[in-house]
Order: structure tokens, then sequence, then C-alpha cells
């Protein structure tokens, strides 16, 4: 079972908090596992899971809408995936992503633009 | 001599029977265990309409008036959510596929009102006959079609609010 | 420089059994780079979460994908299950862990058909999937589906297997152990095979570990990260379970390490049978799912990622899955770099694409 380990990254210090934190487990020897967002009242809610051992490592802070943040390419690139989906379906601008793999919102093929960017209405079917 | 060598194959493919299953010749052999389609025993419905919330395709449609059963054979998933939560256990799943169909329409069954036969009762001299215990829920739904003996005695054994006993 | 021209890859062609799209940027015969591009089958199974009760969702969970559908149902229901505080009886764990490798012997037996089917090799092919029929009829007498089975439920199991039946499944794949190594020596020892396979889409251990690849595409370069070492929702504790892996980095040893899965597994679930203890398959579910968990389950395909989030009610606010394919993605266009033309097929089908599951 994967421990629930969750680290919230304080608001005011994002983007270079993250980074620095990122830049921490990578020389630890995380691997990228991934990037997880969720529509909230108050914005986004990024979760960046990262593994060493089997035990998961989880950081965690909240955007507010149309806030941007910083992408981790430069420092895990197969992050690339999450952030372009992130990007495409949620509407999250995610700057700098390496070259080579930004693509621009063209990743994901949709009829829609950022289809889930809306805070979700509730109800059954 | 090298050509002739895989003449014994094809002069035994010529005249051995095939490996393959024949079907649709021959019927397929199908496990009794298997999920193809959903049925109905509509008798027995109590139109709760557990069935339909519960489906995770939406493809039953349950109508408490009409006493009606239908579902969208096509957009049924065969997961048998349905047969697990009937509170009556009238559905259950049988191996057979649903045929397949040019156009998308619902299958609808209809519980018929139950002709009870009639029950004499006799009248024994000096004793009234007695209410049987409070009908349950499902004959209660049927009281409409109660027999004459009953009925005769109805107003005084069937206990007020019985009949909406499964709102 | 030769002549540089770029090549549309996908979404229809005859190697893959997922609609992809890659740009094939080529300097004469050889790719210089491969730009993936996704989207096509995606149906937003993620957002219906907000649409069906969380227990009704299971059925939707496993159909996120038809070959590791029963990885996905057992990663959901373990998921809300963590959430939930739910402690499932040690048959149903036992039940859930057969299926699952009967689902992965099904799976690398598909992917070596279409291996063999990228080859060229059409009757290893159709052999191959003649050996998958006998596990897929286990599962309709088992579970009543082939591909979908709907088996796995919040709380533990929908459906028992009598012992005598198991006894009969255990005689069924002891049975398969010498047909299986007889379709899967082909592929090692005939020339055409080889010579397709070896040396071919390589990916250093240090490039597997810079593109955090999982599963076997990991494993063949000499990683061992495999997460059923350190799954307790399963019995793998119990069973004599180590990561397969090797050192070749190319596509002979990705084939390699899958087919030492197949045995491996075959051998799991015969221990599983003998071991197996009586008892209950589900407990009763109470309550609504509240707060989030993460949870995490070694699929065909590498290490499969479920997230679940609640708010008290019979509706999840979040349900997120990171697949294989999805951390594969990056390796492969790394293992696409300065290979051949002809090769690009052989490559996309080593990360065994599952691009159902990448897209939900």
């Amino acid at each position: 079972m994967s421990s629930q380990d969750l680290v919230t990254i304080k608001p005011e210090n994002r983007p270079t908090d993250l980074l620095q934190e990122v830049e921490n487990l990578k020389f630890q020897g995380y691997r990228f596992v991934q990037i997880c967002c969720t529509r909230v009242p108050e914005g986004f809610e990024l979760t960046y899971s990262f593994d060493k051992n089997y035990e998961l490592k989880n950081l965690r802070f909240t955007l507010a809408d149309g806030e941007g943040i910083t992408s981790i390419t430069s420092l895990y690139l197969p992050a690339f995936v999450c952030e372009n989906e992130i990007h495409d379906l949620f509407g999250v601008p995610i700057n700098h992503i390496a070259k080579g793999v930004d693509f621009g919102g063209k990743f994901f093929r949709l009829a829609e633009k950022t289809p889930w960017h809306d805070l979700p209405k509730g109800g059954a079917h | 001599m090298g050509y002739l060598s895989f003449a014994g194959t094809i002069l035994g493919g010529l005249f051995k029977k095939p490996v393959t299953t024949q079907y649709p010749l021959k019927p397929a052999v199908l496990p009794e265990e298997l999920r193809g389609r959903v049925l109905i025993d509509i008798q027995r419905c109590i139109s709760c309409g557990m069935c339909m919330r519960k489906c995770p395709a939406g493809a039953i449609v349950v109508d408490r008036s009409a006493k009606s059963w239908s579902i969208n054979r096509f957009a049924c998933v065969q997961c048998a959510t349905c047969v697990d939560n009937c509170p009556v256990k009238c559905l259950r799943m049988e191996p057979q596929y649903a045929a397949p169909g040019t156009v998308k329409q619902n299958e609808t069954f209809v519980k018929q009102a139950a002709a009870q036969p009639a029950v004499a009762v006799t009248l024994v001299k000096g004793v009234t006959p007695t209410a049987s215990a409070p009908a349950t829920g499902t004959q209660a739904a049927a009281a409409s079609a109660a027999t004459a003996a009953k009925t005769a005695a109805a107003p005084q054994t069937t206990p007020p609010g019985d009949g909406a006993g499964h709102a | 420089m030769g002549k540089h021209t770029v090549v549309p890859f996908g979404p229809q062609h005859p190697v893959l059994p997922e609609p992809i799209h890659l740009d094939l940027e080529l300097d004469d015969e050889k790719v210089v780079r491969a730009i993936p591009s996704i989207g096509y089958i995606h149906r937003g199974l993620e957002k219906l979460v907000e649409k069906r009760e969380f227990k009704e969702y299971v059925f939707i969970a496993e159909r996120i994908c038809g070959i590791c559908a029963f990885g996905h149902g057992w990663g959901y229901c373990k998921s809300v299950e963590g959430l939930m505080n739910i402690e499932i009886p040690l048959r149903a764990k036992y039940l859930r862990t057969i299926w699952h490798e009967l689902s992965r012997i099904h799976s690398h037996l598909l992917w070596l058909g279409l291996m063999a089917d990228g080859m060229g090799f059409e009757s290893l092919f159709m052999h191959s999937w003649r050996l998958r029929e006998k596990v897929l009829d286990i599962f309709e007498k088992t579970t009543g589906g082939r591909v979908i089975f709907s088996a796995c439920k919040i709380g533990g199991v929908r459906r028992d297997i009598e012992d005598s039946e198991l006894h009969g499944i255990a005689e069924i794949l002891r049975g398969m152990r010498d047909e299986v190594r007889e379709i899967t020596d082909i592929f090692f020892k005939e020339p055409t095979s080889v010579s397709r396979l070896k040396d071919v889409g390589i990916l250093s251990k240090e490039a597997a570990v810079a593109t955090c690849a999982v599963g076997p595409m990991v494993r063949a370069s000499g990683i061992p990260l495999d997460y059923r070492v350190a799954d307790t929702s399963g019995v793998y504790r119990e069973l004599n379970f180590t990561p397969v892996t090797t050192d070749t980095c190319d596509c002979y040893g990705r084939c390699w390490v899958r087919v030492q899965e197949i045995f491996a597994s075959l051998d799991m679930i015969c221990q599983a049978i003998e071991k197996i203890p009586a008892g209950d398959i589900a407990v009763p579910v109470k309550g609504n799912p509240n707060g989030e968990y993460f949870a995490r389950l070694e699929q065909p395909r590498g290490e499969a990622f479920y997230y679940v989030k609640g708010n008290n009610t019979t509706h999840l606010t979040r349900f997120r899955v990171r697949t294989p394919t999805n951390m594969n993605l990056p390796a492969m266009v790394e293992a696409l770099k300065g290979c051949d033309y002809a090769d690009v097929p052989m490559i996309v089908l080593t990360i065994d694409p599952c691009i159902s599951c990448t897209e939900r």
C-alpha cells in the first residue's frame, strides 16, 4: 500500500518553491509518477507524485483560476505528457515546457477546447 | 523429393474433419454463467424502479403506473447490477446474447393484472370468516384482482395504508 | 545530410492495436525524431465519475480498457476501499490475484500475437491467440464475460469460484505450459524473428531511469521495478514472486521478460489455488467515501496509479488514472531516435501501447 505522504506547498512560495522541492527529490533519486489536477471551487488543485522504493511522496498546492505554474520538464522530461494533458483539458497555463515537448495545446485532439475547465455541475445521471 | 513432402498434409487435409468449431452451422456451446442478456419474470416485478436507478448505462425504464419494464438491449452492458439489486429477484441473466438488429429499440414487458381464481369460502354457522394475516405488498398491489369472497371481507381485513406499502 | 521527410504514422496502421499518431522526422531511412499526438479515443471517463454513484462506477472503470479491464476494476475498488478503510476478506484477495494473473497471461499472449503480426508472421500470431482462447474460456466460465469481467465490486468480488473448478483451472494451466513454451521458443530461436528483435529499440539503463518508464520496458533494461513486490492488496507476499529482469535493453529483452512473466504467472496461479482459504467473498459497504487516497497496481504493462477524492456524498469528486502507457510514451519517443524506419512498428509495439488506457 502506498504511503499517503502529502506535502502541501504554501501558496506564497510557488512556483520557485515547487522547482526547489522537485529538484531535491530528483537528487534524492525519486522517480516521477504523475501529476493530477482537480477542479475545486478555489481554482485548480495540483498534486505531483514521486516514488522511491515503492514509497510515494506527493506535493500539493492550489492555483487560482488563470494563474500559471512553471513546468518541471527541465528536471523530469517525461512530465510533458501529464503537463500537456492538464493544459489541454483544464486550461491551466504551464510555462516554460521544455523545447521539443511543448505541443501548444495540440497534444490532445479534442472537439471542444479545455472541456474540464469549469466547475462540475453536481447530480446523478 | 522436396516438393512432395507436403503432399501427405494436403491429402490429409482434404479428408480429415476440420479442427475449428463449426459455428454457426452448429450452435455455440455457451457456459451457463455467461452474462448474455437480462430477462425478467414480469409477473413478480413490483415496479420499485431500483434497477432503473442502479443501471450504469441507463438502459432500463420502469413505469410504475403502467406497470411496464423496458430495456434498451443496445445500451445494456451486461453487468448484472440490476439482477443483484432487484429486491424480489425477478431478473436473471441468460447465456444467450441479445439478437443483433438494424434499429435500436426498447424491449418492453407489461405486467398483466392476474385473474385470481375464485376461492370458495364456506360459512360455518356461527363463525364469521376471520382475516388471514395482513396481505404482503405484492398481494396488496394486486388487490384489484381480489377474489369475490375476499372482496366481501376486504374492508375489514385489509389494514389501511397496506396498499401503499411499497411506495 | 540526407533527404529530410516527415512521415505520419497512425492513427490507422496495421500494427497498431489502438490509434495513436506519430509524426516521424526522417533523414533518409533513419528516424531523427518522433512527435506523438493522442486524443483519438478520449471518452472523458474521469469526468463521468461525477455522474455515477461510486458503487456503480466500477463498471465504467473496468471499461477504460479491454485488455487491462480487470486491473482497472481492481485498482478502482482498491482505491475506494483504502479511502473508506474497508478490509476485504482473504478469499476475495486470492480470487482477485488469480484473476489478475490470468489477465496478465492473456494480455502477454495477446501482445506476443501482435508482435508476430507486426513482423508479418501471421501463423504465429494465430497460434498465440489460439492459446489465449483457453484463458478466455476460463474467464467466461468463472466470471461470465470473456473480456470485461465485472467481477470486482467495492468490498470484495461478486462471484465465487468453487474449489473443484479451481483445481480444473490449475490442470488447464499446467497443460498450457508446454504449449506456451513451444510457441514462445519460436520468437527466440527463429532467425528472422531474432534479427527483427535483437538490438532494435535500445533503451539504455540511464535512459530508462531518465524517462521514468515502467513495466517490462524498464525491466528489460536491468531495473527491477515491479509494484507487486510492495503490493499488499493482493497476496503476492504469500506467493513465490520475484521481478523478472534482463539487461539486453532491446526489443528481444522486452519480449523475453514478458514470456518469463507468463510462466511466472502460471506458477503463481497454481500456488494461489493450493493456498486459497475458504470464507466470504465480500463485506458490506456502508457510508460514503470522504477524503482522498492514492493506490497503485502492477498491470501487465507496468505500474498504474489511481487517485480518488470524495466529499461524503454518493458521488466521488475526482478519479484519476495514470496508466503505464502514459509513462512509457516518452520512453518510446526516446527509443525511436536513431532507429531505422522499418523498425518503427516493432518499437511502437514493444511498449505494449494501450492508448485507450492513456486517454480514458
